[in-house]
């Protein structure tokens, strides 16, 4: 691999803060064993120290050209020309994969990635760019999450057998940790953005928490801050305080507008989670946020994706999914057999061609542009046709149905209710 | 060019036609251009300068980045953030 398809500017000004306090280098990257490295906990090490110290081998794999094992995700995006995290980190410093050499050169970073050069990968920077995970606390089990982002899941794998116990308290109920972070927010000149995600962030105690602590401060007026929901639940409170901020990136979690999503992001009920949209949306515009949805297309939501990409596609808000889904691999759409991926990809080709929007060499990155979003969407649906077109099957049709009659024996439903074309193939499998 | 320093090392130019007519400017250099008696086709390293980024000033026409072409057209074409640090 060249160093265009290799490289990435994230480590020089973005860090990531997962529920369990370990910090990491990119919100992209594959998750570490987080047992493996207590030292890179925010309980055990200060976040500047983190940033500026630990994080420069990473800098210096980037620097030296190396293809990074935990990056592998935004190669694989890349591969289907989807956008991937790696571009719109490289975007936020100027840089572009078509014009990499001269973007680079060009870019305001340059000066701090020769100084890394020089010094083995360390850097003067603070992130000025956060993901922050707040915990698990949600009301939500949907099937493709895990107990680490949903309580709710948790106690249920706990009762089924999946998991032994449930996880450790977040960082985020430590009122300490919550200083040392807000602390480091504060002393960071030009901080930017700060996204959170939960569990169900909106009630979260700690997302309140973290955006008082912001408000007093004043970071609040100079900072945009980013968060995604599930659209189950409305906090007024909440919406007051976000308005309180430079800019809002609200993120509306959604798989499809169809019963369907009920049973993918159970216990949630469809009319709900559209009239909980709606208000959204309205809120959104009147206060000139950046909307976005952010669908996660699994095998069994990816026949109807083109009911996301309709409402977005008329009220002209993106739609973002982060990668395609590998965890877990027999939820995700390349388990579906060639038979069943024909009909989507013909509906996904026909709603393409129908949206007339010329097909241009300038690929959008800057997805969260409103002015782009119809293209984004168009961009988004050709890179799932690629990848239905172009992955091949993994064979894992019966850990999925395992998988769901556990869960189907707890929550008294079916998957055939929702989806009877798909009642041939589990049956066959062995379902 | 197998590092960032190496490519860091390389020197690099913009290619600018102005009406035709080409020539190179240094790549980190904002760029000015004057056209007299007006806009003509402007186009640098392929993207096409419309006339309104520039101005008119007693029938000339004035085009001027202030910084580094590349991120004049980050910000011109709506790329979203573009992140200065605190070295």
């Amino acid at each position: 691999m060249s160093l265009k398809d290799t490289f990435c500017s994230s480590p020089w000004f973005h860090a990531k803060l997962s529920a369990n306090g370990q910090l990491d280098y990119c919100r992209w990257a594959t998750e570490l064993d987080q047992d493996q490295y207590p030292e890179n906990n925010i309980r055990n090490i200060d976040p500047t120290e983190y940033f500026q110290k630990t994080m420069s081998s990473i800098r210096q794999d980037f620097l030296d050209g190396k293809a990074v094992e935990k990056c592998h995700q935004c190669y694989a995006v890349d591969k289907h020309d989807k956008v991937s995290g790696r571009q719109r980190q490289l975007l936020k410093v100027g840089v572009t994969v078509d014009r990499f050499e001269k973007t680079l050169q060009s870019s305001p970073i340059r000066n701090e990635l020769a100084y890394s050069s020089d010094n083995h990968g360390l850097t003067n920077y603070l992130p000025i760019d956060w993901q922050v995970d707040l915990g698990n606390h949600c009301n939500g089990a949907c099937i493709y999450c895990g107990p680490q982002w949903s309580s709710k899941l948790a106690a249920e794998f706990k009762k089924i057998g999946f998991i032994d116990k449930i996880p450790d308290k977040p960082w985020t109920e430590s009122p300490k940790l919550i200083d040392r972070f807000v602390n480091t927010l504060k002393k960071t000149k030009h901080l930017a953005y700060i996204h959170f995600l939960g569990g169900e962030t909106v009630i979260t105690p700690a997302f309140k928490t973290i955006l008082q602590a912001l408000i007093d401060n004043g970071i609040s007026k100079t900072v945009s801050i980013g968060l995604t929901t599930n659209l189950t639940v409305w906090n007024q409170e909440i919406i007051d305080m976000l308005c309180e901020f430079k800019e809002v990136n609200l993120g509306m979690s959604v798989e499809c507008f169809d019963p369907v999503n009920d049973y993918v992001r159970y216990p949630s009920k469809s009319d709900e989670v559209f009239k909980i949209t709606q208000q959204w949306v309205d809120v959104g515009r009147q206060n000139n946020w950046l909307l976005q949805f952010r669908i996660t297309p699994s095998c069994l939501t990816i026949s109807k994706l083109l009911t996301v990409y309709d409402y977005a596609y008329d009220n002209e808000i993106a739609v973002e999914s982060c990668n395609f889904m590998t965890d877990p691999s027999f939820l995700a759409p390349n388990v579906l057999p060639t038979e069943l991926r024909e009909p989507i990809i013909k509906q996904l080709e026909q709603w393409v061609d129908s949206k007339q929007i010329a097909d241009s060499d300038n690929k959008i990155i800057n997805t969260r542009h409103q002015a782009f979003a119809q293209q984004q969407i168009v961009q988004d649906a050709q890179s799932y046709i690629n990848y239905l077109k172009n992955e091949p099957v993994i064979n894992e049709t019966g850990k999925m149905i395992d998988f769901l009659k556990k869960l189907e024996q707890s929550r008294g439903n079916k998957i055939t209710d929702y989806l009877p074309e798909y009642d041939d193939y589990l049956r066959t499998a062995g379902y | 060019m197998t590092t960032i320093s190496e490519l860091l090392a390389t020197k690099q130019s913009l290619t600018i036609s102005v009406n035709g007519e080409t020539y190179e400017h240094p790549l980190l250099e904002p760029v000015t251009i004057k056209i007299e008696n007006g806009y003509q086709q402007t186009v640098i390293d392929d993207f096409e300068i419309k006339d309104w980024w520039g101005y008119m000033h007693d029938g000339d026409w004035y085009f001027n980045t202030k910084y580094p072409f590349y991120q004049w057209k980050h910000t011109i074409t709506d790329q979203g953030w573009l992140f200065y640090q605190n070295s």
